[in-house]
Parts: C-alpha cells; sequence; structure tokens
C-alpha cells in the first residue's frame, strides 16, 4: 500500500488562513490501511483542527468526507455536491488522490493533510515497513522476493556493503534488517548461494521517475 | 441540594467510564449530574477501549471543559488488554491536544475497580481544580 503520514497541525493551521469553510476529505484505501487518511483519521483531524484554529480565534466550519479512493476520478466526483459549499480542501489522500482533487476542482485551494512516504506493507500492528521504492525494473526473482532497491539503505544492487552488523543488522539502524543479509540467508536455505555471485549490472532507471513522469499505456484499454 | 450547574466558571466534564468497573449496576451513573458543585455528564461503556480518539476529540470540540475516562487497573480488563489500548489511545490523543494547543490535561485516565457512584463523582469533583486552571474550553458554546 502507500503509506503517508499526518502533516505537523501547525502547518495546516498555517495554510488555512483566509479560509472560513474547509472540507477535510479521506479516501478508503491505502491510507485507510495505514492509519493516516482514513474515515477514523478525518473525524478525528477535523475536531482537532477546529480547536486548533479556535483557539488562535479563528472559527471555521470543518466538513468531512471519505471517498472509496481519490484516486479515481468515479469516486472523486461524489466530492462535486459538497465542493461549491467550501472554499478549501485539505486532502488526507496519498499525493495521487490529492492531485486527482485537484484537477477535478481547479477553483478550489487543494491542501495536502499528509506527506506521502513510501510504498509499504504492515508488518505488525502500528509499524510499517517500506517494501516497493516503484523502480521500473524489478529484480526480486533475482534477490529471493527481497528488495534491494527500497529495503537497503544504500538500494545496493550487488550487497551487502561492509556495513552489515554480526546480527544481521544495518548499519544505519540496529532495528533494521540488513535486506541482503536475509537475501543471502534466504538463498542458503534453497541451496541457491551461488546464484548470489551473478553481478546485477546497472538498472534500468529510465522506466521509473528518472525517466520523467512516467506514462503507461493499453491501446487496448483505452477508450 | 443547590445546583449549582448554572455557574459559569464551574467546568463541564464529560465521564466515560467502563461498566466493568463499577461494582454494580446500581452504581453506574448515566447522563447529566449537577449535584455537589458538578457539570459533568457521565456515559458507560462496555469496555475503556471503545474510546476512539475521533470520539473524544469531538466531545472537546463541542466544548467539554474536561474529558475523563475511567478504566479498570492494568491487568484487570475483562476483555485482558482492553484498558491498555484505551490508555494509548488516550496517550495519542493527549498529545493532539498539545499540538493543537489545547492543553493535554484536558483529557485524562484514571484506573479504578468495584466504583460506587460516589466514587465516580468523585473522579469527577478531583478534575475540577486541574481543569479551572486550564481555563475554559475556547470551543465552548462555539457549537449548537
Amino acid at each position: 500500500m502507500i503509506i503517508a503520514e499526518w502533516k505537523p497541525l501547525p502547518e495546516l493551521v498555517e495554510v488555512l488562513k483566509g479560509h472560513t469553510n474547509v472540507l477535510v476529505a479521506g479516501c478508503a484505501t491505502c491510507v485507510a490501511e495505514c492509519a493516516a487518511g482514513g474515515e477514523r483519521e478525518v473525524e478525528t483531524l477535523a475536531p482537532l483542527l477546529t480547536m486548533a484554529l479556535k483557539k488562535e480565534g479563528r472559527s471555521i466550519n470543518v466538513r468531512t468526507k471519505t471517498l472509496e479512493r481519490q484516486c479515481e476520478w468515479e469516486f472523486v466526483e461524489e466530492l462535486a455536491a459538497v465542493v461549491p459549499k467550501v472554499d478549501a480542501i485539505v486532502s488526507l489522500a496519498c499525493g495521487i488522490g490529492i492531485q486527482a482533487v485537484a484537477e477535478r476542482f481547479p477553483d478550489v485551494a487543494v491542501y495536502p493533510g499528509v506527506n506521502t512516504t513510501a510504498l509499504a506493507i504492515r508488518q505488525e500492528p502500528g509499524l510499517w515497513i517500506a517494501r516497493c521504492a516503484a523502480c521500473g525494473d524489478c529484480v526480486l526473482g533475482e534477490t529471493f522476493g527481497f528488495c534491494p532497491v527500497a529495503r537497503c539503505a544504500k538500494s545496493l544492487s550487488n550487497g551487502p556493503c561492509g556495513g552489515t552488523r554480526k546480527n544481521g543488522k544495518c548499519e544505519i539502524d540496529e532495528n533494521l534488517d540488513c535486506v541482503w543479509y536475509q537475501i543471502f540467508e534466504r538463498a542458503k536455505a534453497r541451496g541457491k548461494v551461488e546464484q548470489l555471485l551473478k553481478v546485477r549490472k546497472p538498472k534500468n532507471w529510465s522506466n521509473s521517475g528518472h525517466g520523467g513522469p512516467k506514462r503507461m499505456v493499453r491501446e487496448d484499454l483505452r477508450p | 441540594m443547590k445546583d449549582s450547574s448554572s455557574s459559569g466558571s464551574t467546568p463541564r466534564i464529560v465521564v466515560v467510564y467502563c461498566r466493568n468497573a463499577v461494582a454494580s449496576a446500581a452504581e453506574m451513573l448515566e447522563g447529566p449530574h449537577t449535584q455537589k458543585g458538578l457539570n459533568a455528564y457521565f456515559a458507560a461503556l462496555p469496555c475503556s477501549s471503545k474510546v476512539e480518539p475521533s470520539y473524544l476529540l469531538k466531545i472537546l470540540a463541542d466544548g467539554a471543559d474536561g474529558l475523563l475516562v475511567v478504566a479498570c487497573p492494568e491487568g484487570k480488563c475483562r476483555f485482558m488488554v482492553g484498558n491498555v489500548r484505551a490508555e494509548k489511545r488516550i496517550n495519542y490523543v493527549r498529545s493532539l491536544l498539545d499540538t493543537a494547543n489545547m492543553g493535554a490535561d484536558r483529557l485524562t485516565l484514571e484506573r479504578g475497580e468495584k466504583l460506587k457512584e460516589k466514587d465516580l463523582l468523585k473522579l469527577a469533583q478531583d478534575r475540577l481544580g486541574p481543569l479551572k486552571i486550564l481555563g475554559p474550553n475556547p470551543m465552548k458554546g462555539d457549537r449548537k
């Protein structure tokens, strides 16, 4: 899932200066799973924002609406009834959803309520860890199901580096597993350590953000 | 007994409590209570873990000066860890209240078991002093 974190409240209070009718818009998909922008978080942020602004002597009317997805036009359309009643939208969706709302309603100020941070998995309750960097050149088949791009602090294609601790942790964080240690252990368990001797050439980064904004076309699906 | 709820200086406090923390159903308080200098509203929960950050914040955004959650003692939750979860959520909401400059102490947690009606009233009364120091909730009178 895409994960995100709330922006600091003072930042939101600052950007809402001059606004009197605000919509806090949530998304019930990824950001709900990471407890940043689902209905619960929307209904938490709304009274909190109201109080923070009131404390500064500013009264605003905060409405809330959580869409099934903010990254699908059909769902974004559900905001059409409420947007004319507000002068600003705080979106708790990921960057994709925020931009979709801003594109559909260009006359209204749309502010991000979160910082979108990674593609991650919920490792355990309350803990999300990055698993994918959307690099556009997946090597998971060669690395025994561990992504060195997202999970190695140095994104090494040929690891490990010299910073692996004796207990298999990364030198930058004692709580972080060295992904190349994990790759080696899984390769060993499968009896295929020799596969790791192959030197992986530089990745084709042009198929991700390094090649300009990604554009994927499927002619068979186009109107 | 004189009803002091009309006094504007009496902090309005909402008390939500775990029904398993009271001695019996006869000791449960529900709704508004304005005796003994209190301006309180009591509501029972099936477990203190039923408190959600959004609900807690809405109660304060609706103008309550203080919010008290009463949970069972640690290790005595009927649902094993409900009161532990409640404490974590309350601490989270307290941190949010601080970022909003509302004062974390508007929301507090107390623990107790076999509580009687007078104990619940006492817990609410004990909050009056700290809430008077915090001053009235700026949201007071803002909501209809």
